[in-house]
C-alpha cells in the first residue's frame, strides 16, 4: 500500500492529482462566490468600515 | 448565533494591550534589522565574529526568531487585538488572558534573546529553541487562542468578516505546526532530541518552515490587510467575493507545498513532485488576493502621493504578490537546482519578510499612532522619508541578492572544457560575491535606517497625545448560550459530505493496491456527477448551509482546521511510516560512537547547519564537487537532520576521511590558516573546554527511545569509549605537534567531522554496484518496485 507511494515511479500522476485538486476547490468556492447574494456581499464587504 | 438587537450600550475596547504589542514591534523590530545587518557583516567581515556567543552560527537563528516571532509576532497580535474588537463590536474576551499574552511573549523573546547566543538550540531552522521554551509557546499560545474564542463567543456582530477568517487559521494551524515539529524527548533542562530523525525530520521541519512563513508571517497579515487597507483607502474591499476564493483557496493549498525546500535531495521523489506542484498552484490564490487587495484603492489612487499609510500598504501588497510569484517559480525543480543553498532564496526571503512584513508593519503602525495616543503623526515628511530610504534598501538588498544567488550558481555548476572536473573552488564562488554581500549591507542599512526614523517619528507622536481607549456605542445582541449551529449541522449536510466522500475516494486511488485503486477513482467519477446532480437540485441549501456557518465560528473553525490538516497528513504520515532503517534497501548510515555524538551536539549548538548543507543533492555539478549523491538512509539516525537550506560553505556531508584531523584542528582554529579567504569564524574556543561527558549516558538513551539502535551501555563505558576515542585523536594530532585535551570539545567535534558520510552497505546494494562497474551512476533505481527485483532481473 504505503510501499508503492514511497518507491514505485508513479509520481508521474502526481500532477494531475495537485491539478485536479486545486481546480475542485477553486472551482467550489468560485461558485460559491458567485451564488452569494449581492446584499450579503455588500454588508460583509463593509463590516470594517461600521 | 441567534440574535436579535437591543438597545445600545457604550464598550470601552482593550485598546492597551494593542499599544503594548505595537511598542514591542518598533522595538524589536530594531533589534532584528540590527541583528541582521550585523550578520550581514560578519559574512564579509570575519573579524567581526568577535566572541563565541557573537559569532555568526549563534547569531543568525537569533535574527530569524526576533524577525519572525518578535518583530512581526508582536505587531501581528497588535493588529488582531484591535480589529478583531471592532469587528466583533465588543472588548477583547478577558482583560487577564490579554496581559498574560503579552507578558508571556516578551519573556519568551527575552529567554531565546538569552539562550541563542549561549548555544543552547535545538538545531532546526526557525524552530531553534529548547523545550522549556517550547512549551512556554505553546502555552501562551493557547492562552491567545482562548482569549480569541472568547471574544469571537461574545461578539455584537454576528457575521465573521474575512479578516477573521484569517485568524482563526493561522490561530489553529500555527498550533498544529509548532506542537508536531517541536515534539521532543528531552535530554537534559536544556537539550532534548526530536522524536523525527533524517528525511523525517527534514519533511516535518519543511511542512513546519513553509508553513510558518504561510501561517506566520501571510496569513494573519492578510487579515489586516483585509481590515485596515478598506479602513485607511475608506472604502471596502474590491470583492468580497473573491476574498471568499482567496481565502479557503490559499489555507488549503499552502500546507502542501513544505516539500519544495528539499527538492533535488533524498526526500522521496512524489513527495518533490508534489510540493512542486502544490507551489505552482499557489500563484493563483496569492495573485488573487494581490488584486483584491490592490484594487480596494480603486477611485482612490491620489491617496498614494498623499497619505504614507495608503504607500506603505500598497507597497506590502505589491511586493507580496512578487514574492508570491518568485516563490512558485523557486520551487520549479529546474530553478531551484540552481537557486537552492544559494543568495537567491535568501533575496526572496527579504522581499517578503521587509516588503511585505515590514511595511505592512509601517503602515499598520502609521494608522494605529494616532487613534491609540488621539493625536497627529508627529511628521508626514519623516514617513515619506522612511518609505523611500526603505523601498530603495529592499530594492539594493533583494537585487544584489538575485546575482549574488545566480552568480554562485553558476560559477558552482561550471565545469572544465574536458568536462570532467570543476571550474572553480568554493572559495572562488565566495571571493566573487562578495561585493554583492557588501552591498546587502548597505540596503539592510537603508531599511534599517528608515526604521529608526519611523521609532524616532512615532515617539514623538506619542508624546504629542494621551493614551485613549476607544469608547464605541454597540447594539449588544441577544443570544443562546452560544452560536447555534451544532456537529450534526455542520457535519451531516450536503456540502461536507460531498466533499468528504469525494476525498475519501480520491485517497483510495492513491493508497489501495492495485485493481481497488482503479475502482476508486471510478467510483470518485461517478460520485461526483451524483454530488453535481444533487447540488442542481438543493444548491439553495447548500448556500444556506454555508451562510450559517459565516455566523458560527466554532464549526468553521473546525472545517478550517480539517482543511489544513488534509495536506499535512497525506504527506508525512507515509514519510513517518515507511521511512524507518528497516524498510531501506539503500546504505544506511553508521552510528555515531560517544565521542562523535558530543561533538554533533556541538556542532547543531555552534549552528554550524547554517553555512554548511548535509546532502549532496542528486545534481551532477553536486556529485563532481562533494561526491556520490546522499541516500535517504544515510541519515536516519540524525536527530535533528542536518541538509541545510545555505551552503555560506561547502556541503560537508563526504567530509569524514577526506583531511587529516590536524588539518580540521587549523582550521576550527583560524579557518584562513588553511583556507585563505574564507568568511568562516574561528572555533578557537572549543580547545579550552571540555566535552559534556556526563551528559552522554541521557542523550544515548533518548536515542534509543526514538529508535537508534545502540546496544546497551552502561554509563563508565559510554564515558570510556569517549574518552579512549579522544586519545586516539590526542596522540595522531600530537604527531603534527598539536596538544590538545583528549575531552576537548575540539576533539569531539574533529571527530564528528571525520564520521561524516560513513555508511554500511546492504548486500544487495553491494551486489548491484560490482555488477554495474564501470558505470559512474546506477542507471536503474538500486531500490527494487514493482517493475525490478533486487537481484537486478527485470
Amino acid at each position: 500500500m504505503y510501499k508503492r507511494i514511497i518507491y514505485e515511479n508513479w509520481h508521474v500522476i502526481v500532477p494531475i492529482v495537485s491539478f485536479a485538486t486545486t481546480v475542485l476547490v477553486f472551482g467550489i468556492m468560485t461558485i460559491r462566490g458567485m451564488l452569494l447574494r449581492k446584499d450579503k456581499a455588500e454588508h460583509m464587504s463593509r463590516l470594517p468600515l461600521e | 448565533m441567534t440574535s436579535t438587537a437591543a438597545s445600545k450600550v457604550p464598550i470601552e475596547f482593550n485598546d492597551k494591550v494593542v499599544r503594548q504589542f505595537m511598542l514591542a514591534s518598533l522595538i524589536f523590530g530594531v533589534v532584528a534589522m540590527l541583528a541582521g545587518v550585523f550578520i550581514a557583516s560578519q559574512l564579509n567581515y570575519h573579524q567581526l565574529n568577535l566572541a563565541e556567543w557573537l559569532s555568526f552560527g549563534r547569531l543568525r537563528p537569533l535574527h530569524t526568531n526576533a524577525a519572525i516571532f518578535a518583530f512581526v509576532g508582536n505587531m501581528m497580535f497588535a493588529g488582531v487585538y484591535y480589529s478583531t474588537q471592532r469587528l466583533c463590536k465588543c472588548r477583547m474576551g478577558n482583560d487577564t488572558l490579554s496581559a498574560i499574552h503579552f507578558w508571556g511573549w516578551q519573556l519568551i523573546i527575552v529567554a531565546a534573546a538569552i539562550t541563542l547566543p549561549l548555544g543552547l538550540s535545538r538545531g532546526k531552522e526557525y524552530a531553534e529553541l529548547i523545550w522549556p521554551i517550547n512549551v512556554a509557546v505553546a502555552v501562551i499560545w493557547v492562552v491567545f487562542a482562548v482569549n480569541f474564542f472568547l471574544t469571537l463567543h461574545k461578539r455584537n456582530e454576528p457575521s465573521l468578516y474575512v479578516a477573521l477568517w484569517f485568524y482563526i487559521a493561522t490561530i489553529v494551524t500555527v498550533a498544529m505546526l509548532y506542537i508536531v515539529n517541536h515534539l521532543s524527548i528531552p535530554t537534559s533542562w536544556t537539550h532534548s532530541y526530536g522524536i523525527f530523525g533524517g528525511v523525517q525530520d527534514g519533511l516535518v521541519q519543511w511542512w513546519y518552515g513553509h508553513n510558518a512563513v504561510a501561517f506566520f508571517l501571510t496569513t494573519p497579515i492578510l487579515g489586516i490587510m483585509y481590515y485596515f487597507l478598506p479602513k485607511a483607502a475608506e472604502r471596502p474591499v474590491y470583492s468580497y467575493r473573491l476574498s471568499s476564493v482567496h481565502f479557503w483557496s490559499l489555507v488549503f493549498l499552502y500546507i502542501w507545498a513544505g516539500p519544495h525546500h528539499l527538492l533535488n535531495t533524498a526526500l522521496p521523489k512524489w513527495l518533490q513532485m508534489l510540493g512542486m506542484f502544490f507551489s505552482l498552484m499557489l500563484w493563483a490564490p496569492s495573485w488573487g488576493g494581490m488584486l483584491n487587495g490592490l484594487l480596494t484603492l480603486r477611485g482612490a489612487w491620489d491617496k498614494l502621493r498623499t497619505d504614507p499609510v495608503i504607500k506603505f500598504f500598497i507597497a506590502a501588497v505589491t511586493f507580496y504578490g512578487m514574492a508570491t510569484f518568485e516563490g512558485p517559480l523557486l520551487s520549479i525543480r529546474a530553478v531551484n537546482s540552481l537557486s537552492h543553498y544559494s543568495d537567491w532564496t535568501i533575496g526572496h526571503v527579504h522581499a517578503g519578510a521587509l516588503g511585505w512584513n515590514g511595511f505592512m508593519a509601517a503602515g499598520l503602525f502609521y494608522w494605529l499612532a494616532p487613534r491609540l495616543w488621539n493625536t497627529k503623526l508627529y511628521s508626514i515628511a519623516l514617513a515619506n522619508f522612511h518609505f523611500w530610504i526603505a523601498t530603495l534598501g529592499i530594492l539594493l538588498y533583494v537585487v544584489a541578492m538575485w546575482i549574488s544567488g545566480v552568480m554562485q550558481g553558476l560559477m558552482l555548476n561550471q565545469v572544465t572544457a574536458d568536462g570532467l572536473a570543476v571550474q572553480n573552488t568554493f572559495l572562488d564562488t565566495l571571493q566573487a560575491i562578495r561585493p554583492l554581500m557588501g552591498l546587502r549591507i548597505v540596503g539592510g542599512g537603508m531599511f534599517l535606517l528608515g526604521w529608526l526614523v519611523m521609532c524616532f517619528n512615532m515617539w514623538k507622536t506619542i508624546r504629542s497625545g494621551t493614551p485613549v481607549n476607544e469608547v464605541r456605542e454597540v447594539a449588544v445582541l441577544q443570544r443562546g448560550t452560544s452560536d447555534t449551529m451544532g456537529m450534526k449541522a455542520t457535519f451531516f449536510n450536503d456540502p461536507t459530505a460531498c466533499t468528504f466522500g469525494a476525498l475519501i475516494l480520491i485517497l483510495g486511488w492513491l493508497f489501495l493496491p492495485r485493481g481497488a485503486d482503479i475502482a476508486s477513482l471510478i467510483c470518485a467519477g461517478i460520485f461526483a456527477v451524483l454530488a453535481v446532480k444533487r447540488f442542481q437540485k438543493t444548491s439553495h441549501t447548500w448556500a444556506v448551509w454555508y451562510e450559517t456557518l459565516l455566523h458560527n465560528y466554532l464549526p468553521f473553525t473546525i472545517l478550517t482546521f480539517v482543511a489544513v490538516v488534509i495536506g499535512g497528513l497525506i504527506q508525512i504520515i507515509p514519510t513517518v511510516t515507511v521511512n524507518s532503517a528497516k524498510n531501506v534497501e539503500d546504505r544506511i548510515q553508521k552510528l555515531y560512537e560517544p565521542l562523535e555524538l558530543a561533538g554533533r551536539d556541538i556542532y547543531v549548538s555552534e549552528g554550524c547547519y547554517n553555512c554548511h548543507s548535509q546532502m549532496i543533492r542528486t545534481l551532477v555539478p553536486d556529485v563532481m564537487r562533494y561526491g556520490d549523491y546522499s541516500r535517504l538512509g544515510e541519515s536516519i539516525y540524525d536527530h535533528p537532520f542536518q541538509w541545510g537550506s545555505k551552503r555560506t560553505g561547502p556541503d560537508l556531508a563526504r567530509e569524514g576521511g577526506q583531511r587529516p584531523d590536524s588539518w580540521h584542528y587549523e582550521h576550527l582554529m583560524d579557518p584562513r590558516s588553511m583556507s585563505p579567504q574564507s568568511n568562516m569564524p574561528p572555533y578557537a574556543h572549543l580547545n579550552t573546554k571540555p566535552f559534556d561527558q556526563k551528559a552522554l549516558p541521557s542523550k544515548i538513551a533518548v536515542l534509543r527511545q526514538l529508535g537508534v539502535p545502540y546496544p546497551p551501555m552502561d554509563a563508565t563505558e559510554i564515558k570510556m569509549k569517549a574518552l579512549e576515542q579522544g586519545v586516539k585523536i590526542a596522540t595522531e594530532l600530537k604527531k603534527s605537534n598539536i596538544v590538545v585535551r583528549p575531552d576537548s570539545e575540539m576533539v569531539a567535534v574533529i571527530a564528528y567531522l571525520q564520521k561524516l558520510g560513513q555508511f554500511e552497505q546492504p548486500a544487495v546494494e553491494d551486489a548491484l554496484t560490482k555488477k554495474g562497474q564501470g558505470v559512474p551512476f546506477p542507471l536503474s533505481p538500486i531500490i527494487p518496485d514493482k517493475g525490478r527485483r533486487a537481484d537486478g532481473a527485470e
